[in-house]
């Protein structure tokens, strides 16, 4: 497989779970913009550019799955924390039962394939 | 921003805000505003353990871990011009935009009246070639030598304008003053009578310095018309420029003051 068409690929395949891995992040506790990332960054491969994380949190924002409220911190200036919504956390469940259905599918053509 | 930077990294800075708006703004999915205060956070948290003022190499690693703004939306989501202005710039060796300003520029350059609307069809689309070019920090290498003309032609003509709204207080300050007195000696030759000339000079000096000292400060407060008024060419222009002029005009009413103190004028 050519080098560029696994690249291309790759790349393709984070932007797709990106909005599921933010809202996952979110499912336990709600967090600030940083740490969000700082969590992703710790599934190797996931993040390419961070940068990407903001557009997504504003759309998901938008689409009033997670809510933003700004609090003091005592570390520094105000910061805003991200949280899931009733629908977001919906949307979660729907996604990650999704996702569990494509993986098995996938696993599944690969045990064959094996 | 909570963090200090040093100059080389306040412009650096600047030049990757300037790049995500161009990137993202208008795009429908999100909120500029919005996305942009989270950025400058990421950055501050990323910096603020560093010691002040933070230099431009700190600030460039966190820059490129949050990667180029023009990759962070897909291309279904970007604002309709951007869509439109990508289609015809279809990669970095692409040369179908570069060569539409050119086509656009030449045909305003034909003694016809359609350069009413060739010259800011190229100028336009000139600009939005070096925006896109910008964003995606790219090299236009020997592309600008076809979207430069019409940017070079464009920004000359808004030069002069600008340079003779700033300068017509001097004629109208002088003949302005030189009516309400009614000097004898009006012309052709001001500089034989001394007194004509210190009038003309109060004038020119008091009206063009009110003028500056107004302008000065607008443009001190706002810098960036110019810088997008004249843009590419004037991403050099800052408020310290605009309090020059400030100062100038400052300078130029106190003269006239002097003068018209001096001759017991006003």
């Amino acid at each position: 497989m050519k080098t560029s068409f696994t690249d291309n690929w790759t790349v393709q395949l984070r932007k797709g779970i990106l909005e599921l891995c933010i809202l996952n992040s979110l499912h336990s506790s709600r967090l600030y913009g940083y740490d969000i990332v700082r969590k992703l960054r710790q599934v190797e491969g996931l993040v390419i550019g961070e940068g990407t994380i903001y557009p997504i949190l504003s759309r998901l924002k938008r689409e009033t799955f997670v809510e933003t409220s700004v609090e003091e911190s005592p570390e520094g200036p105000p910061r805003k924390y991200y949280e899931l919504t009733d629908l977001g956390r919906h949307q979660l469940c729907r996604m990650n039962t999704e996702w569990e259905v494509l993986w098995r599918g996938i696993e599944s053509l690969r045990q064959e394939g094996a | 921003m909570n963090i200090a930077l040093t100059h080389e990294a306040q412009e650096h800075l600047d030049r990757y805000l300037r790049r995500m708006k161009v990137s993202l703004y208008g795009a429908r999915s999100i909120d500029f505003e919005d996305v942009e205060r989270d950025v400058l956070a990421h950055i501050d948290t990323e910096l603020e353990e560093d010691p002040p003022p933070v230099s431009c190499e700190r600030l460039e690693a966190v820059l490129k871990r949050l990667g180029s703004p023009s990759q962070w939306l897909p291309l279904d989501e970007l604002a309709w011009w951007r869509k439109v202005v990508l289609r015809l710039w279809t990669g970095p060796e692409s040369w179908r935009l570069a060569y539409l300003c050119l086509g656009l520029f030449a045909l305003a350059l034909v003694p016809l009246p359609t350069i009413i609307l060739f010259l800011p069809a190229s100028y336009f689309l000139a600009r939005a070639a070096v925006s896109l070019n910008e964003s995606a920090d790219e090299e236009l290498g020997p592309r600008r030598w076809l979207i430069y003309p019409p940017l070079i032609l464009v920004s000359l003509l808004l030069a002069l304008f600008f340079l003779a709204f700033l300068f017509f207080p001097f004629v109208v300050g002088v003949a302005a003053t030189l009516d309400n007195w009614q000097s004898p000696a009006l012309r052709p030759s001001v500089f034989v009578d001394w007194h004509v000339a210190a009038l003309a000079t109060f004038g020119a000096c008091g009206s063009a310095g009110i003028w500056w000292i107004l302008w000065g400060s607008v443009l001190a407060s706002k810098p960036q018309i110019v810088r997008l008024t004249f843009f590419p060419f004037g991403q050099w222009f800052r408020g310290l420029h605009g309090w020059t002029l400030t100062a100038l005009g400052l300078v130029a009413v106190l003269l006239a003051a002097a003068i018209g103190f001096y001759y017991g004028l006003g």
